[in-house]
């Protein structure tokens, strides 16, 4: 089964620490292929960041995202540009605390979460929200935890490690209490 | 897996992986995106295991220093894109002409001339076979990802050195910069130019019965003369159309009656299709999605990947092109791969759909543009 | 009175370092560029001599041109390369066998006009490389067109109303550009030439030695040089032998002096040497 993933948010959110995160412990710590592409020049010019990843049980066979099944946006610009590229019936996480999830079309399951909120509350700087974002999106099991962890371990830069595991970890709690999983009702 | 490690790397990444695998001992660059980053890669990664990463005033430089290095006995290799490639022109001849294994990754961006640096091209599909003047040997080679990109750099290593011709890896901006799950096996075949018997007499361009002479190394005392004037088996300069016929012959011969050790393809999707798409590098990817598509929609589409696409696999090609509906060639040019395979495919009717886009085109786009001028 | 016995065949002293067996050469009777090869050989076959030199590590590379045309009859590891390229190749040979001694021995067109960035380059660098330029002021082997070493108002084919360009002064050029050697010799003075040869050999980063040198054929008809003799007059008359001059202060003046000496000897470490070093301490882990 593929399974077409967009992420996207504006430049200085950590997207691509988060994309590079989700793909390198899908390739490391399970039997999946996974692929990934950041866009090239018109489309990501100015602050935009945006990573295409396909995780698969079978050989890749298009590298991009043109109807993805899983959409996490960080950003209400971006959530607006990259909504085209996102399939009806998709799972769709956003940060509640930059987007507004009642702008986002009907047919979509939204988790939302205020992760830029919840990283600075909880843990005292907005900086890990893309961690505390890549927490939640374990619940939708695509990525295991303990393989993001190990990621986050093998990748980052140990000073920063333990504050990345701890909002991985918040990120998990609260999207766990916010519902049960979409993608196996 | 024993003796495999997996890595989550870009195309450029596995290419210097693919190369230190195959016992890459020198590169020589010149920064251009999108091959800039491997270069960086090498850089940090080639001397920790001996090896020399030099950057030259420019391409011709660095290819040149590549040759050098390579009769100095190292495995060597170079990368580029498009304007770098251009200025690689004479050299990619001097190499052909002394039988100087090295390897060229080229990462086609958009064109002509400056272009677009960071976007993904396909219009170098003639200028990798015919770049330096003259009627020389060369082995393309156009991985469609990432772990192509490992596994195809060992294959041009192992061609360039066997047959002592220069080999190009023809990837692009996608490729390149993508990043795939790869699989590394650390105990691949590699293989290393013959060199000749200590104390024999030796004649730096006398081929036995396989066309590729040995190669001696500057430092071993064979007086070996490296010359890139027509020349007979002793390097000498002979001016005359029998030596004309007899080196050009036996150069192009390398290839030619290697096709088999060279050649390469991949068919995916059902027998009897309605059309066999042809596409190739990032273009291939694209192909196969719009060939998953079409299954859903009941179209039949089976898609024909050419892996070396100089030398192309021609008998593969002309199999499936005699099974399916029609033929269609898809590529991100006015038709480059086409006018090769109209050649092989002499018998019918080849379509041609040029899909000329700064990005990669969605499966869905190419579906459409396919479905557009086949109507099954 | 005792006769006196010819020993036959004749043989050279110099034979072991040519492909004897392609001799006659092509170069035109008069010309300086023989002149130059045999001061070269000469050192070379001195300091094997002394036991100062391994010859096998030697590798003796040209471009393309009637100077270039020499690596084809040395009998060293010799390479015949694309015009302007000499350099970059035997960079990377000496980059990836340290223990090799290139040697670049090419002409005016090849080394400064085509092969300029190289040169400059190389010596910015101070690549381990001896450079040989052979200055004989015209592109020789494509017919006598303008060279960037052509002086103001000669008459060449290219130039058949005189140059109106300035020519380089390639002393200070290099000198500008760093390196450890940088002399200017002349044909007219080939033991001053051996000389310099044989203390650039033994050098290492980069050594620039230009010689002064002449094209009967296709230049100094032009000029009205009726015979090799007269040219190579004319340039023993503009050639001033000058020690202690500054690198700047070396003229490149057809009509008042063509400085040779030396102007440059330093002994800073070679690019080869360094990138080595820096190879060795990043694999034990000390970089
Ligand atoms: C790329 C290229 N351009 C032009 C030529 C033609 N060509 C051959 S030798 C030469 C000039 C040689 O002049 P120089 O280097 O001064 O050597 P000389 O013959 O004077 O010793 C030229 C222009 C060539 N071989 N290759
Ligand atoms: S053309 Fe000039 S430089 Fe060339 S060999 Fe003749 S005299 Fe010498
Ligand atoms: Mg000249």
């Amino acid at each position: 089964m593929r399974t077409e993933i967009i992420l996207a948010g504006k430049g200085g959110q950590g997207i691509l620490l988060a994309g590079y995160l989700i793909g390198y412990s899908v390739a490391k710590f399970t039997n999946y292929q996974v692929s990934s592409t950041e866009e090239y020049g018109a489309e990501t010019r100015g602050t935009d960041s945006k990573m295409d990843i396909v995780i698969s049980d079978e050989e890749i066979d298009f590298i991009g995202a043109e109807r993805a099944d899983v959409a996490i946006f960080m950003f209400k610009d971006q959530a607006a540009k990259y909504s085209r590229l996102v399939r009806d019936g998709a799972t769709v996480m956003i940060d509640s605390t930059l987007v507004d999830a009642s702008t986002l079309p009907a047919s979509w399951r939204v988790i939302d979460l205020p992760f830029t909120e919840l990283a600075e509350k909880g843990l005292g700087t907005p900086r890990v929200a893309n961690m505390v974002m890549l927490g939640a999106f374990t619940t939708l099991g695509l990525v295991p935890l303990d393989a993001l962890e190990s990621a986050v371990r093998e990748v980052v830069s140990p000073r920063w490690v333990d504050l990345n595991l701890k909002a991985l970890r918040l990120g998990v709690e609260e999207a766990s209490r916010k519902a049960v999983n979409p993608l196996t009702r | 897996m024993r003796g495999v490690s997996v890595g989550y790397l870009t195309g450029n990444q596995a290419v210097a992986e693919g190369a230190m695998a195959a016992g890459l001992k020198f590169y020589a660059g010149y920064p251009i995106t999108p091959a800039s980053d491997l270069f960086e890669y090498l850089s940090e990664k080639l001397p920790k295991r001996g090896g020399i990463v030099y950057q030259g005033e420019d391409e011709i430089a660095s290819i040149v220093a590549a040759i050098g290095a390579s009769w100095s006995g190292a495995k060597a290799m170079t990368a580029t894109s498009g304007p770098g490639f251009s200025l690689m022109a004479e050299s990619i001849g001097l190499a052909a002409m002394t039988e100087t294994p090295v390897v060229v990754a080229v990462n086609m961006r958009t064109g002509p001339s400056t272009g677009i640096a960071t976007t993904p091209g396909q219009g170098d599909v003639m200028q990798s076979r015919w770049l330096s003047h003259g009627h020389y040997p060369v082995v393309v080679y156009a991985p469609t990802g990432v772990q192509d990109s490992f596994d195809l750099t060992i294959k041009a290593f192992n061609v360039a050195e066997a047959l002592r011709v220069p080999a190009i890896i023809l990837s692009d901006a996608a490729i390149a910069h993508g990043r795939e799950k790869v699989m590394m096996r650390s105990d691949v075949p590699v293989v290393s130019r013959k060199k000749p018997t200590p104390g024999s007499k030796y004649l730096p361009y006398e081929a036995g019965d396989d066309l590729v002479p040995p190669m001696a190394a500057f430092g071993e005392g064979f007086n070996v003369l490296v010359e890139s004037l027509q020349h007979d088996e002793r390097g000498y300069y002979v001016p005359t159309s029998h030596a004309f016929e007899k080196l050009v012959t036996r150069l192009n011969r390398k290839v030619d009656d290697n096709r088999k050790m060279i050649v390469e393809s991949r068919v995916y999707g059902e027998e009897n299709a309605d059309v066999l798409l042809v596409a190739f590098g990032s273009y291939a990817r694209v192909a196969r999605g719009a060939a998953r598509r079409a299954r859903e929609e009941g179209f039949r589409v089976r898609v024909f990947v050419p892996i070396s696409i100089w030398p192309l696999d021609e008998e593969g090609l002309r199999r499936e092109a005699s099974r399916a509906g029609s033929v269609v060639v898809m590529e991100n040019n006015l038709g480059q791969l086409y006018r090769e395979v109209q050649r092989v495919v002499r018998d019918r009717d080849v379509g041609f759909l040029p899909l000329l886009k700064v990005e990669l085109p969605t499966p869905t786009e190419a579906l459409r543009s396919l479905r557009g001028m086949v109507r099954a | 009175m005792e006769a006196i016995q010819v020993s036959v065949p004749r043989i050279h002293p110099l034979d072991d370092y040519l492909r004897t067996d392609r001799l006659p050469h092509t170069l035109c009777p008069g010309c300086g560029i023989g002149i130059a090869l045999n001061a070269f050989l000469r050192a070379v076959s001195e300091l094997v001599g002394e036991g100062r030199l391994d010859r096998k590590n030697v590798l003796f590379v040209g471009g393309i041109g009637c100077t270039a045309r020499t690596s084809m009859y040395t009998m060293f590891d010799s390479a015949h390369v694309t015009h302007g390229r000499a350099i970059p190749f035997a960079t990377g040979a000496r980059l990836a066998n340290p223990n090799i001694i290139p040697v670049v021995f090419s002409g005016d067109g090849d080394l400064a006009g085509i092969g300029g960035n190289h040169l400059i380059h190389a010596a910015r660098r101070n690549m381990d490389l001896l450079v040989v330029v052979i200055n004989n002021m015209t592109y020789g082997l494509t017919g006598g067109q303008l060279s960037p070493t052509t002086p103001t108002g000669h008459y060449t084919t290219t130039t058949p109303y005189g140059n109106p360009e300035r020519p380089f002064n390639l002393i200070p050029l290099v000198a500008a550009a760093g390196g450890n050697y940088v002399a200017r010799a002349s044909i007219t003075q080939p033991e001053v030439m051996k000389s310099y040869f044989k203390k650039a050999l033994l050098k290492e980063g980069f050594r620039l030695i230009e010689v002064v040198s002449t094209c009967p054929e296709n230049y100094g008809r032009h000029l009205g040089y009726k015979s090799p003799s007269d040219f190579y007059l004319k340039i023993k008359g503009v050639v001033k032998m000058r020690s202690g001059v500054k690198p700047w202060d070396v003229k490149y003046d057809w009509n008042s002096e063509i400085t040779i000496g030396e102007f440059v000897d330093r002994n800073e470490p070679g690019f080869s040497r360094l990138l080595h070093e820096q190879v060795r301490k990043v694999m034990a882990g000390e970089n």
